[in-house]
């Protein structure tokens, strides 16, 4: 399993939370909330897509209606393999963070 | 007032009935440029949705702002996405050339090695033609200086083009055109000799020239002021490597060389060497009123002589008004009495590459990139049809790589994208090629071309361009064919592609006649040179030896004449002013009992020696020869050839009265036909005169044994008389290969070559394509010999199509060839004849090289053991 940067680790939780409602847009906006960073449609797009490439996320169009204003919207949801990366994610971290105490400062 | 609420109106009803906005028309194209087109639309719907909140929410300008703000800060993930996913492809494709080179090593060493002779002999033209092109762009006024040349009409009909100008020429228009700035008389003259002290050199060559010579032509001064260097009468401007030859490192301004034993003059000025690439080449200018020393008398008659004259004009000045003018404006001065004269200009920038005279340089040029890209394109049709003989064992990638989405232009992209690979990694080997045969390319063309070119910028991007011009040339047509196939078809097995191809076919047919041409054209180039070195030119040239006289042994002719003959060997010697390989020299003021008075006539002369037709084996046929018992020979008598005395009209020239450059004489003699001009040229009227103190060339008529004895023999005599000459003896013969039919025996070599390399590439080609059939026909043949054929049967099975292919070759071939060599043989009067044994035998040649090429495969497929081979598969 290849390394995966934190920006794809928040992407796929992204996804992984907003459900059936995932696509660059709302990604965008939900990573804003957990973070507070608001990233640019371009550093989530180049992401996004190598790992839609790479077959932990599949893509659904949906077509044009009325509250999309008219426009196609690619959605995005998690594969299996998507899972399991998020799983081996949050395990290398389990495993980083195991037994993480912060010292107490005395200042 | 109104009109602006109209506008608002109209603009509110678009927007409301759209109910959407597009982005700005910059930003739309950007992404749509940037992003992949699967992906596009969905990201444009995104920034619009975006946009189009903050135009409602924020108002038109900020959402402007915005966007661009957004856009911006997206481009380097767009753009690291794209070029991601291409070095990922790139990546792919680099590993499957390779791999694919490596798998079959046999047609890609077929491949590389081809493409690489076929690239270098490129490679190689491209320099050459790049290095001619360069000629004479030092100059800063080189658009502006043109050569002025006049031609001759007679009466006859016919015209003679002379380069040789007159003397007050360049004086006259230079006062009476306001259209030229400057002009120059220019003469190279050879063999004189200059001296210091003790130091002496023969052989340097010295140009004569107007003061205003360096005003119009850019030679770069070291020392010495360009403006006044030639002012003077007696002075010399010297190239560097001259200065060092003569002073060392001694400042050479002041001082003193002595021209000819006779004049000193004085240096007034260093210039840098005369770069290779100029048409005036020389080793010193002296002032060309130093020809007229020592009273500086210029002669003002209107009569040609071996000097150029060179203007400098002003710009945009339309060359055949000038000419006009020109012409009419010598033609007051000149007064011709019959002979019309027109004058034309010749501009520098043409000099080198054209020549008024018809030919030039250029033609080689031509020539020889067409056959550098037939090679090249042979080597090409071997990558073309090994590679689709080959479809094979590609089809199933095209097939899984159509199926799992790949369109046709991203195959097309791929084949190529390898082709073009390729390509590159032969261009590295055919430069080294290039190194290899650069020294030989140079010494054939007395050129000096070095790899140290591959610095210039041109030189680089034309190699670069020449290696991607292969790689797409070659890979377009497999890249095609490769990417045509239906993964359906394929990939179930119903269709073996690559087995059968008449594409292929013809590009072999199409390779073997390129060759065969080539194998004609340099056999008929190569006849006519032995036609025209052993055909009879009215004289003996065998056991014939020139050598140069300088002043000094001119003029004591005598002494040295009977010194040489003082041996066994020595049959006769004579001298004259000008060899019969090229006698230029004409004269229109001749004159006999009963010519018309308006007939404008031309005679070819020379000044000779006694003993002249003796030594030179002509044949008298009427008449006698010029004999030192008849003292008056020397002032009234001339020897005509046939030619002349048709010309002249007379049933019994001898006797007759003939006057020539003014000069009343009779004939005495009539001289058999000889060709004294390269055999371009018929054979035109000639008259000799004796002059037996002038000419500075010698003949010699030794017998044919003991040659270097007799060499021996001379070279003591001629060292004795001209200590501080060079020794260079020459062959009549040699002086013809060396010096006349120059281009000949480089066309015959370099086509020599070109064609062994054309041949050996489709050899090359042909042995990978009899691989490939007999690797394909492996289990016919096993079963062909298990109901026994024998190996005779086999071998002649899989010859037969060759056979058929080379002999279709043929038939194409010839006729092309026999234009070509007809092409090349009409520039001579004299030619040799080209029978269709000439044809037959090139293409028996041909056929033999193939049939050869094609047994080796063959012989091993019949050889094999037929219960190998029925398990094969």
């Amino acid at each position: 399993m290849k390394a995966f940067t934190k920006k794809e680790e928040q992407i796929l939780l992204a996804i992984y939370h907003l459900g059936n409602e995932a696509y660059l847009i709302s990604i965008r906006e939900k990573i804003k909330k957990y973070t507070g960073k608001y990233y640019s449609v371009g550093t989530i797009y180049a992401p996004l897509n190598r790992l839609h490439v790479y077959g932990y996320l599949t893509a659904s169009v949906e077509k044009p209606d009325a509250s999309s204003g008219g426009k196609p919207i690619k959605y995005y949801r998690l594969t299996k393999r998507g899972y399991a990366a998020l799983e081996a994610i949050r395990k290398q971290n389990e495993l980083m963070w195991k037994g993480f105490k912060s010292p107490v400062f005395e200042d | 007032m109104e009109g602006i609420q109209i506008s608002r109106v109209r603009r509110l009803g678009r927007f409301m009935k759209k109910d959407h906005i597009k982005l700005p028309w910059l930003a739309f194209w950007l992404l749509r440029h940037v992003l992949p087109r699967q992906d596009f639309i969905f990201l444009n719907g995104s920034f619009e949705d975006i946009y189009e909140n903050l135009v409602h929410t924020e108002g038109r300008f900020k959402a402007r702002i915005w966007i661009w703000r957004e856009i911006l800060k997206s481009l380097p993930g767009f753009l690291s996405a794209a070029l991601y996913w291409r070095m990922m492809m790139f990546r792919n494709d680099f590993i499957m050339t390779l791999r694919n080179i490596r798998k079959h090593s046999l047609h890609s060493i077929i491949n590389i090695a081809g493409l690489s002779l076929g690239m270098a002999v490129c490679l190689l033209i491209f320099l050459w033609v790049q290095n001619e092109f360069g000629y004479d762009r030092f100059h800063g006024n080189r658009n502006e200086i043109a050569q002025v040349y006049s031609e001759k009409q007679y009466s006859s009909g016919s015209s003679q083009i002379f380069m040789g100008s007159y003397f007050p020429l360049a004086k006259v228009l230079k006062s009476e055109c306001p259209e030229v700035i400057d002009a120059v008389r220019y003469e190279f003259a050879t063999g004189l000799s200059l001296r210091r002290g003790e130091k002496q050199f023969m052989n340097d060559i010295v140009g004569l020239a107007d003061p205003a010579f360096f005003d119009v032509f850019s030679f770069l001064f070291i020392k010495g002021n360009p403006k006044t260097a030639l002012e003077e009468n007696y002075s010399v401007v010297l190239t560097e490597n001259m200065a060092k030859k003569y002073f060392g490192s001694e400042d050479p301004i002041g001082k003193t060389l002595t021209l000819n034993n006779e004049l000193d003059i004085q240096v007034t000025g260093v210039i840098e060497n005369v770069p290779s690439q100029s048409s005036l080449q020389f080793d010193c200018i002296a002032p060309y009123l130093l020809r007229f020393a020592p009273d500086f008398k210029e002669p003002e008659h209107w009569g040609g002589n071996p000097l150029e004259t060179y203007i400098l004009l002003h710009k945009n000045i339309d060359h055949v008004e000038l000419e006009k003018k020109i012409t009419s404006i010598v033609e007051k001065h000149a007064q011709w009495e019959t002979a019309k004269v027109t004058f034309h200009l010749h501009p520098l920038q043409k000099k080198h590459m054209y020549s008024p005279q018809g030919g030039g340089i250029i033609h080689s040029l031509v020539i020889f990139s067409a056959v550098a890209l037939f090679v090249l394109f042979i080597a090409c049709i071997n990558f073309m049809n090994l590679s689709t003989a080959k479809a094979a064992t590609r089809a199933k990638e095209v097939g899984v790589r159509k199926v799992v989405g790949a369109r046709k232009t991203d195959l097309v992209r791929q084949f190529i994208g390898e082709s073009l690979m390729l390509s590159l990694i032969t261009l590295v080997i055919a430069i080294v090629l290039l190194a290899v045969f650069l020294p030989a390319f140079n010494e054939l063309l007395s050129k000096q071309l070095s790899l140290r070119l591959l610095f210039k910028p041109v030189v680089a991007l034309g190699f670069l361009g020449i290696a991607l011009f292969t790689g797409a040339l070659a890979g377009i047509y497999p890249a095609l064919y490769l990417s045509a196939f239906q993964p359906r078809r394929i990939l179930r097995g119903l269709i073996k592609p690559g087995v059968k191809s008449s594409m292929r076919k013809s590009l072999v047919v199409v390779q073997f006649s390129l060759s065969i041409i080539m194998i004609i054209s340099t056999v008929v180039v190569f006849r006519q040179m032995g036609f025209v070195m052993s055909t009879d030119l009215g004289f003996n040239r065998e056991n014939l030896v020139v050598l140069r006289m300088s002043q000094r042994t001119q003029g004591q002719f005598e002494p040295f004449r009977n010194d040489l003959l003082n041996h066994p060997q020595v049959v006769s010697l004579t001298r004259s002013l000008q060899g019969p390989w090229h006698i230029g020299s004409t004269v229109s003021a001749v004159d006999w009992d009963g010519k018309a008075p308006d007939e404008s006539v031309n005679m070819h002369w020379d000044y000779v020696g006694y003993d002249y037709f003796k030594t030179f084996d002509m044949e008298i046929i009427e008449g006698r020869a010029f004999s030192k018992e008849f003292p008056t020979d020397q002032k009234e008598a001339y020897i005509v050839n046939e030619e002349a005395v048709k010309l002249i009209g007379m049933d019994s020239p001898i006797g007759n009265r003939l006057s020539v450059f003014r000069n009343e004489g009779k004939i005495i003699g009539v001289v058999k036909n000889f060709n004294f001009q390269p055999l371009y040229h018929q054979i035109k009227p000639f008259v000799f005169m004796l002059r037996p103190d002038t000419g500075s060339l010698a003949f010699v008529r030794i017998r044919p044994e003991n040659i270097s004895g007799t060499l021996e023999h001379i070279r003591n005599i001629f060292t004795k008389f001209e200590p501080d000459s060079l020794w260079d003896p020459m062959f009549f013969n040699e002086i013809l290969t060396r010096y006349i039919y120059t281009s000949e025996q480089q066309t015959g070599k370099i086509s020599g070559y070109f064609t062994i390399l054309a041949v050996l590439i489709s050899c090359l080609g042909l042995f990978g394509l009899a691989a490939f059939i007999a690797e394909r026909r492996t289990k016919e043949i096993g079963i062909r010999k298990v109901v026994g054929a024998s190996m005779k049967d086999v071998v002649f099975m899989l010859s037969k199509e060759f056979t058929k292919w080379v002999l279709l070759s043929n038939v194409i071939a010839w006729p092309v060839a026999y234009f070509v060599a007809q092409k090349f043989l009409q520039k001579y009067a004299f030619r040799t004849n080209i029978g269709p044994e000439i044809y037959v035998l090139s293409g028996l040649a041909a056929l033999g090289i193939a049939l050869l090429t094609v047994s080796y495969q063959a012989l091993k497929a019949a050889r094999a053991n037929p219960a190998d081979s029925l398990r094969y598969e």
